[in-house]
């Protein structure tokens, strides 16, 4: 039984130009992926290849331009207000930034509890369980009387995992939670990440940047590149992985080690290009160390290559 | 577009370190009010003026209206501490009334103004679409006249009388607050926490009335201090026309208008009004100023 | 060692708020030597950056460097007349800051922007300042730099604004470069691109480079000695392979922990850094989160001292390389 299904998930924006010109940038372009219970997915890419649009549009806080977003068998980019409602107790998310995610305006407590008080749970019953979600992050329930800015940049990420955590989910999509957070605190977050998924059997997506975050954390792991899913493997398949793209993503990754200092030959050249005008064929070639002539006509389909690994590649056989 | 700033905002250095890791209480908007003195003259001034509204029966030497024929014009006087008007008025009584006029058909204007603005830039804003292009083309079509013309033009047709001057008021006024809010909506509600609401199923209206309205309200507090002055002037002026208080009410602007022919032989007459109207709108101002420096976000976390 | 082009001693700046004193840099001393890379590497609020304005008298108030001196050819900043110092400024040490976008002018092309520091400071024809600035793009990893220098930054990508940003700062071949961050908001195959190209540029001009970052990974990348501040001091320093491998202080040895490496187990530091504001000095600042501490620790701040050849902690009770057997 799978837990979400996104079939050919297409976001388009339209942005103006000038007074006439208009373009279309293709943020997400055609996704496709499965999660199970229990499982964690990174997402990864480099900025702009639509990995936080594709985020939102699972919870359909940005409405779809076209394909299906399959939850608990319900498809949440079609369905009514309503049960749109009832699905996202069980889908929730947690914001990279993660000062604005919080009403500056409301006490910490006040932001777990609405979720609370969204569903009906008795308010002489909420008090109690604010304290217990802000324990079960790590946090003093006294923080509960505060304000965010009197918090710091960890405390009030774990503010927003409680508030997520608060009407028992199944999913929570993780929009980069440890992105702007100190080395030393992110790990913390990272830590606390894993222990409630193990705890509660949560299911992530986990969306990041960062491949080494993402490979702490994740079952599975999806690179995207200008809208469209390059490459999906196990996570510790990583350093075998097949596309040339995500092989460039992991060796741009910097370790600590400074007896390994190989690394810094830059594995690609160049920046992802403008959404708007995405390279004809694969539309990673004109970066890619091994494009060749059909490269740069033919899209290459996303396909499996054995068990759990699948690659949008020509050159990968 | 829904880029995500990947950017780890990092070389923010002690600011940071003051804001946000040692999460340093950030002190109320009254206690940087406090600070400010020019604002808390202003409030001072404010207070008295208001004091002396309400108060005005208690403290007015006379009555207001009585014409007294005998002292036309007269100059101050142990009965009449700033003399009389051309129709042997006290004038310091008609100030002291008067301030109730002034201010309380501004303050009615002004809630006027924010009935009809808030909720139409509210919805404007949240809801988009449709809805947002019919009140802003509306919005368009009253901006495209001089307001104060138009008041004029409004208060005309529904004839003379302070009612009616706080009906034009508030039908060209209300614009300006609508386009306004509809602006900050439009930025708070792409903010984080709305789509955690949304997220959490918070209904649209639990989403506008506990999300939205609490974090654009200080602004708007701010523009409507400023704009207090800018409606006694307004008031003042259709009065000072005639259309506003009509006589024997005392009315600041109106008093104006009636000591005009005599500017030559007793400039009191306009000097008093006129100097009571400028303190007024001044300490609006002046603590309009100071709240907009004191409520303004971005310093709260600041040192 | 050979002789330090650049040496700073005891540097401290504070701000002054209606709250109290923040010791944003407490006696920050160090020394870098001619074409070699010093990292500057803490958290945010650690008080890396503001040592790096410091150097320059960029400090605003309220901020103010209340002691401390910066040798630079024989010279000491701190001391040098405003003129003079912004003589210095750009000819003799360049910055290059993290955000891009601000640092240049958004109404200017690019190319009369870099000419103009050329011609400003060595009085140089427009011309041949324009061709001094397309080859120093063109040895940047920028392929048109004449089709670059016609447009303006917001034009460009990030990637391609900072290389510009790092051209101004290396055109007038500056002795010390001192980069705050210079590829944090940019993608990992982008940053990786970009150190590399200061690196080989470092080796061509025999540049120093002060090098401030939070991300331990481009310290390993980039650094031939580092400083590791926490609280505003440096709580350890000595060559990287000396300092990642053998951590002595239990901050830094923490902080390594903490990194997300695949495969491996992450070990978080408990708590949050300390608020420098009302910091009491009669103790070590990491003594809250340190698994270390002991009542030394307690009554007495420890002092930067020397554990190992060029390897200085500061701290009661650093690791040795005993206690890891």
């Amino acid at each position: 039984m799978k837990l979400l299904e996104v079939k050919g998930l297409v976001k388009h924006y339209v942005r103006k130009r000038g007074l006439a010109r208009r373009e279309t940038i293709r943020a997400v372009d055609g996704v496709s992926f499965s999660l199970a219970p229990g499982e964690t997915l990174g997402l990864v890419g480099e900025s702009g290849c639509g990995k936080s649009t594709l985020g939102r549009l699972i919870l359909r806080l940005e409405e779809p331009t076209a394909g299906e977003v399959i939850f608990e068998g319900v498809n949440i980019a079609t369905c009514g207000e309503k049960e749109l409602r009832e699905r996202r107790r069980h889908l929730q998310i947690v914001f990279q930034d993660a000062y604005s995610s919080l009403n500056p305006r409301r006490t910490v407590g006040a932001s777990v509890e609405e979720p609370l008080a969204n569903f009906g749970v008795p308010r002489s019953e909420r008090r109690e369980q604010v304290r217990e979600l802000l324990q079960l992050v790590g946090l003093n329930p006294e923080e509960a009387a505060k304000y965010p800015h009197e918090l710091s940049g960890g405390q009030r990420q774990r503010v927003n995992l409680a508030r997520a955590l608060a009407l028992q989910p199944k999913l929570i999509v993780c929009d980069e939670p440890v992105s702007s957070l100190d080395v030393s605190i992110r790990a913390q977050i990272l830590k606390l990440f894993r222990e409630l998924k193990e705890r509660f059997r949560l299911s992530y997506l986990f969306i990041s940047h960062d491949l080494a975050a993402v490979s702490c954390l994740a079952d599975r792991v999806a690179v995207m590149y200008l809208g469209k899913i390059m490459e999906i493997l196990p996570a510790e398949a990583l350093s075998q992985a097949r596309h040339p793209y995500t092989r460039a993503l992991w060796r741009s990754v910097l370790p600590p080690d400074p007896r390994n200092r190989a690394t810094l030959e830059p594995a690609v050249k160049g920046e992802p290009p403008d959404p708007a005008n995405p390279p004809s064929g694969c539309r990673f070639h004109p970066r890619c160390p091994q494009a060749q002539e059909l490269c740069r006509w033919e899209e290459p389909v996303l396909r499996e290559i054995k068990g759990g690994h699948l690659v949008a590649c020509h050159m990968v056989v | 577009m829904g880029l995500v700033r990947e950017a780890e905002r990092g070389a923010g250095c002690w600011e940071r370190a003051a804001g946000e890791g040692a999460a340093v209480r950030g002190d109320s908007a009254w206690a940087r009010l406090k600070r400010d003195r020019l604002a808390l003259a202003g409030l001072v001034m404010l207070s008295i003026v208001v004091a002396v509204a309400v108060l005005a029966p208690y403290l007015a030497p006379n009555d207001p209206v009585k014409v007294d024929l005998q002292h036309r014009l007269a100059p101050p006087s142990a009965q009449y501490p700033l003399g009389t008007d051309h129709l042997g008025r006290c004038i310091l009584s008609r100030l002291i009334y008067g301030a109730r006029v002034s201010l309380g058909t501004a303050a009615l204007a002004l809630t006027a103004v924010l009935l009809l603005g808030l909720p139409l830039g509210i919805l404007a804003g949240y809801c988009g679409g449709w809805v947002d292009n019919l009140i802003m083309r509306l919005v368009d079509i009253l901006l495209a006249f001089p307001g104060l013309v138009l008041a004029l033009v409004i208060a005309g047709t529904l004839g003379p009388g302070l009612l009616n001057v706080m009906l034009a008021l508030a039908l060209v006024w209300w614009v300006g607050y609508a386009r306004v809010i509809r602006g900050m909506v439009l930025a708070v509600k792409e903010k984080e926490f709305v789509l955690a609401a949304r997220a959490c199923g918070t209904s649209r209206w639990g989403i506008i009335i506990r999300h939205i309205l609490p974090n654009v309200l200080s602004p708007v507090i701010v523009l409507a201090t400023l704009d207090m002055g800018k409606l006694i002037l307004a008031i003042s002026g259709l009065s000072f026309l005639g259309l506003g208080a009509q006589p024997p009410t005392p009315e600041w602007g109106a008093m104006l208008n009636d000591g005009r022919p005599y500017l030559q032989v007793a400039p009191q007459l306009t000097l008093y009004p006129g100097l009571c109207i400028m303190t007024v709108v001044l300490a609006f101002n002046l603590l309009g100023d100071g709240l907009r420096d004191a409520l303004d976000p971005r310093l709260t976390t600041r040192l | 060692m050979a002789t330090p082009v650049l040496r700073v001693k005891n540097l401290s700046t504070y701000f002054h708020t209606s709250q109290g004193v923040v010791r944003a840099v407490e006696q920050v001393s160090f020394s870098l030597a001619p074409g070699k890379t010093l990292c500057l590497v803490g958290e945010s609020g650690c008080g890396k950056s503001v040592t790096a304005l410091s150097l320059l008298r960029l400090v605003e108030p309220p901020g103010k460097i209340v002691s401390g001196e910066v040798w630079l050819n024989g010279r000491d900043l701190l001391k040098l007349a405003s003129s003079e110092l912004r003589r210095v400024r750009g000819k003799e040490v360049a910055l290059v800051f993290q955000d891009s976008l601000t640092s240049l002018n958004p109404v200017l092309t690019v190319g009369l922007q870099l000419a103009e520091t050329v011609v400003a400071h060595e009085g140089l024809p427009w011309k041949e300042a324009r061709r001094r600035a397309a080859e120093l793009l063109y040895r940047l990893g920028l392929p048109e730099p004449e089709r670059l220098m016609r447009s303006y930054p917001f034009q460009l990508s990030g990637g391609m604004r900072q290389r510009v940003s790092l051209a101004m700062a290396l055109l007038l071949r500056p002795r010390v470069l001192v980069a705050d961050e210079p590829t944090t908001a940019l993608d990992v195959t982008v940053q990786a691109q970009i150190l590399a190209e200061l690196k080989r540029l470092q080796r061509e001009l025999g540049m120093a480079l002060l090098l401030i970052t939070h991300d331990l990974g481009v310290v390993a990348a980039m650094a031939d000695e580092v400083a590791v501040m926490y609280a505003g001091s440096i709580v350890e320093c000595g060559p990287v392979t000396e300092v990642f491998e053998r951590p002595a202080h239990p901050y830094t040895r923490a902080l390594l922990r903490s990194v997300p490496r695949p495969g491996e187990e992450l070990v978080p530091i408990e708590g949050q850094p300390p608020s420098l504001l009302g910091l009491p000095d009669d103790r070590c600042p990491f003594l809250p989160r340190c698994p270390e501490a002991r009542e030394e620790c307690r009554k007495r701040r420890p002092e930067l001292l020397k554990v190992a050849p060029g390897q200085l902690v500061a701290c009661h009770y650093p690791y040795m390389a005993r206690d890891e057997g």
